[in-house]
């Protein structure tokens, strides 16, 4: 196990909801809500998870753009957010940052000389060879060419101005790129490119990515851990092979299931064909039973044929503001209704038809009252590929009462 | 990459050398409207820093028995006429420009850097900075101006501000100025809000840039854009309300001209057949005015890199 060289432990990020005449703060938006992870040098982590998850948020606190509300970022063994201004000012030369969407990140208004060069006019660093010399081997060291540095950024497609934004992000040589959906915007054929250079520059640069997205191939292809953000939470973190092939958390294996399969004869394998996935026959035999929501017309046909369905999580993600008790996915989660724990109240005050909430699903009381830790649940059995411990920086972890592998019902019968 | 290359540099060779300045010399160069502008400005200012090299007539030289005479084309006594005092017209507009565009120029830059700065402030930190300098501006907006201009009237009526060019438009100067600066700062605050919160910005911020800098390099360069297109009418409304200060006596203080003056003296003989006490002022200041639109137009089109290309 390589020693880390950002650790982050039990951040949290809350932003005030302030209302009223006297802006009194009558709440927090959770955006973050305890989050500890670690990144080894020369790795890179994967941060996945939907909207709202708090990823990018996560992202902001560790460049430094927003501060924590509690807990600490521990750069090379060094807690940033106790640092102080000229500290904080070192610490930006080690955390960089590259942004998601190329046509908002440049000034359109600078050339690119003046862009990759900003970063050593705001710290009054005169590199060897003059900072024209600097630019130009940023810029080659990302792929452009040196003689294109009078342009501006208007001039550039999408991916040549992502590489832009990447040599700014360099040029303070940089220990840790936080990357927050660096590809998400471009084309797919220019997110490859972008990928690839950003795997060869850490190869070359020795750095480490933290790289924020919501498109899972693009995080398997390039990290070698995984943490999987669910309302401000790690729900899910290990090795990339082990969340991928082996996802315990019912939030994982809903978000890994919808990743779209582009051949389409792939959608209709049989049961055991594909190890990720199968599911929507376990939500279906719940939901068909109520019967009171339209889904139960699709559990017709997954009863007989066992389709790679979806799984699809109902409605919205909980307000951060409110989230629910115990564990934040209870609301959503597919798992836990079909669980023989979820039973209604032993002792039924009134017929069960006339509780206000009949219709609604039953989830286990633990999931409802308790906080889940993020443990390691070795019972539930690992993937076919037993992970080497030297590779891995994070063993698999789970914030699930009931973590385990996916399994389908009636595959074993 | 290449298809960028050869849309943005015909010339490749050059492409290194050429920066945004040379650039927009260069496009500037080559339009004409720019640059009868830019010869109709130069006539303007060249006869506001020498009015004698137009006229050797003593615009204060009256002589009633020579009043309203019409205009008499260039050689004669009295190229463009006379007014109802029997003053004459091109001595008056000679002289009378000085003041003009001292006055429009001191005011509209003294309200620019007041307005620009404090909407800078108000929409780059909020909070209580942007309370104050919200309710400053809507305090500004409701007062009405021309009462506060008889009350400063009153305050500086016997102060003594010498006679100096300076002198003669110091008040209406501090009036236009400080009942000017509320536009620039609305604009500029709205359009800060909307430029501060860009990628380029957080990402300045993230490489540890000062505020300063982040507002002086980011955000008002990318934020002043509508502000320019306030500045050639405010010139011109500067000029119109000198002239209804001058009514109260806290214009441009006489016997020093303006244009304004001209103007206002000038409207009550419009419908009396002599049209050219207005027409000759007023063709002066649309002439200004609109070459300064285009002036301005052209410029901010130069300027901003995404349309040169």
């Amino acid at each position: 196990m390589t020693e880390p060289v950002l650790e982050v432990r039990d951040l949290v990020k809350h932003y005030p909801v302030r209302n009223g005449l006297l802006r009194r703060s009558v709440g927090a938006v959770k955006a973050v809500d305890g989050v500890s992870l670690s990144l080894g040098r020369g790795r890179t982590l994967g941060l996945v998870g939907e909207s709202g998850s708090g990823k990018s948020t996560l992202a902001r606190v560790l460049v430094g753009i927003e501060t924590p509300t509690s807990g600490e970022v521990l750069v090379d063994g060094e807690d940033v957010t106790r640092l102080n201004r000229a500290g904080r000012k070192q610490l930006r030369r080690d955390v960089q940052m590259v942004f998601q969407d190329p046509y908002t990140s440049l000034n359109p208004r600078m050339s690119v000389s003046e862009i990759v060069g900003e970063p050593f006019a705001i710290h009054g660093i005169d590199p060897a060879g003059g900072r024209r010399t600097a630019v130009g081997e940023l810029l080659e060291l990302v792929g452009l060419d040196p003689d294109h540095a009078n342009r501006y950024p208007h001039q550039f497609s999408g991916g040549q101005r992502q590489r832009v934004g990447i040599a700014r992000a360099l040029a303070l040589r940089p220990k840790i790129l936080v990357c927050d959906e660096p590809v998400s915007a471009l084309d797919v054929s220019v997110q490859g490119q972008v990928i690839n250079l950003l795997e060869g520059l850490q190869d070359e640069l020795g750095l480490s990515y933290l790289f924020v997205a919501h498109d899972l191939g693009v995080v398997r292809h390039i990290a070698h851990d995984v943490a999987v953000m669910y309302l401000g939470r790690i729900v899910e973190e290990g090795p990339e092979t082990e969340v991928y092939d082996a996802a315990q958390h019912p939030y994982t294996q809903a978000l890994l299931s919808a990743v779209p399969v582009p051949d389409p004869s792939v959608r209709l394998v049989p049961a055991g064909g594909s190890p990720p996935v199968e599911s929507g026959v376990s939500t279906g035999s719940t939901n068909g039973e109520r019967s009171t929501n339209g889904v139960g017309s699709t559990n017709g046909v997954g009863t007989t044929a066992v389709r790679r369905l979806p799984i699809v999580l109902e409605g919205d993600p909980p307000s951060p503001v409110d989230p629910p008790s115990g564990c934040p996915f209870h609301t959503r989660c597919w798992l836990a209704p079909t669980l023989p724990e979820a039973q209604p109240d032993p002792i039924p005050s009134y017929p069960p038809t006339d509780r206000p909430d009949a219709g609604l699903r039953l989830v286990p009381s633990v999931c409802e009252t308790e906080v889940p830790a993020l443990d390691a649940h070795p019972g539930a059995g690992r993937a076919g590929t037993p992970t080497d411990p030297a590779d891995s920086a994070a063993s698999h972890v789970v914030a699930c009462h009931f973590a385990r592998e996916l399994i389908v019902p009636g595959v074993g019968a | 990459m290449s298809e960028a290359a050869s849309a943005a540099t015909g010339n490749a060779a050059g492409a290194a050398s050429r920066t945004l300045a040379t650039d927009a010399w260069r496009s500037l160069r080559r339009r004409p409207d720019v640059i009868i502008s830019a010869v109709i400005i130069v006539f303007f200012v060249v006869m506001a820093v020498f009015p004698t090299l137009f006229t050797s007539v003593d615009p204060r030289h009256c002589i009633i028995g020579d009043a309203k005479i019409k205009p008499q084309g260039f050689g004669n006594e009295f190229p463009l006429g006379t007014d109802s005092f029997g003053c004459d017209t091109l001595a008056q507009l000679a002289h009378g420009s000085r003041p003009s565009l001292l006055l429009a120029l001191v005011v509209v830059g003294t309200a620019l850097v007041i307005g620009v700065t404090l909407g800078l402030l108000a929409g780059y930190y909020l909070g209580w900075v942007d309370f104050f300098v919200s309710r400053a501006v809507e305090v500004f907006l409701v007062i009405p101006y021309l009462l506060a201009a008889m009350l400063l009237l009153s305050l500086f009526k016997n102060v003594d501000l010498g006679s100096g060019a300076f002198a003669t438009i110091m008040l209406p100067a501090i009036v236009l100025t400080l009942f000017g600066w509320m536009g620039y700062a609305r604009y500029v605050r709205a359009s800060v809000l909307e430029a501060k919160n860009l990628d380029y910005v957080t990402a300045a911020r993230a490489l540890g840039a000062s505020d300063l800098r982040i507002m002086f390099r980011h955000v008002l360069p990318n934020a002043i854009g509508p502000v320019t297109a306030l500045v050639p009418t405010a010139i011109a409304g500067v000029i119109g309300a000198e002239a209804v200060l001058a009514f109260l006596g806290i214009g441009v203080r006489p016997p020093a001209i303006s244009w304004g003056i001209m103007i206002e003296n000038g409207s009550s003989w419009v419908l009396g057949g002599y049209p050219h006490m207005l027409l000759v002022p007023l063709t002066c200041l649309l002439a200004t005015v609109l070459s300064l639109v285009v002036l301005g137009d052209a410029l901010r089109d130069a300027l901003d890199p995404r349309l040169t290309a």
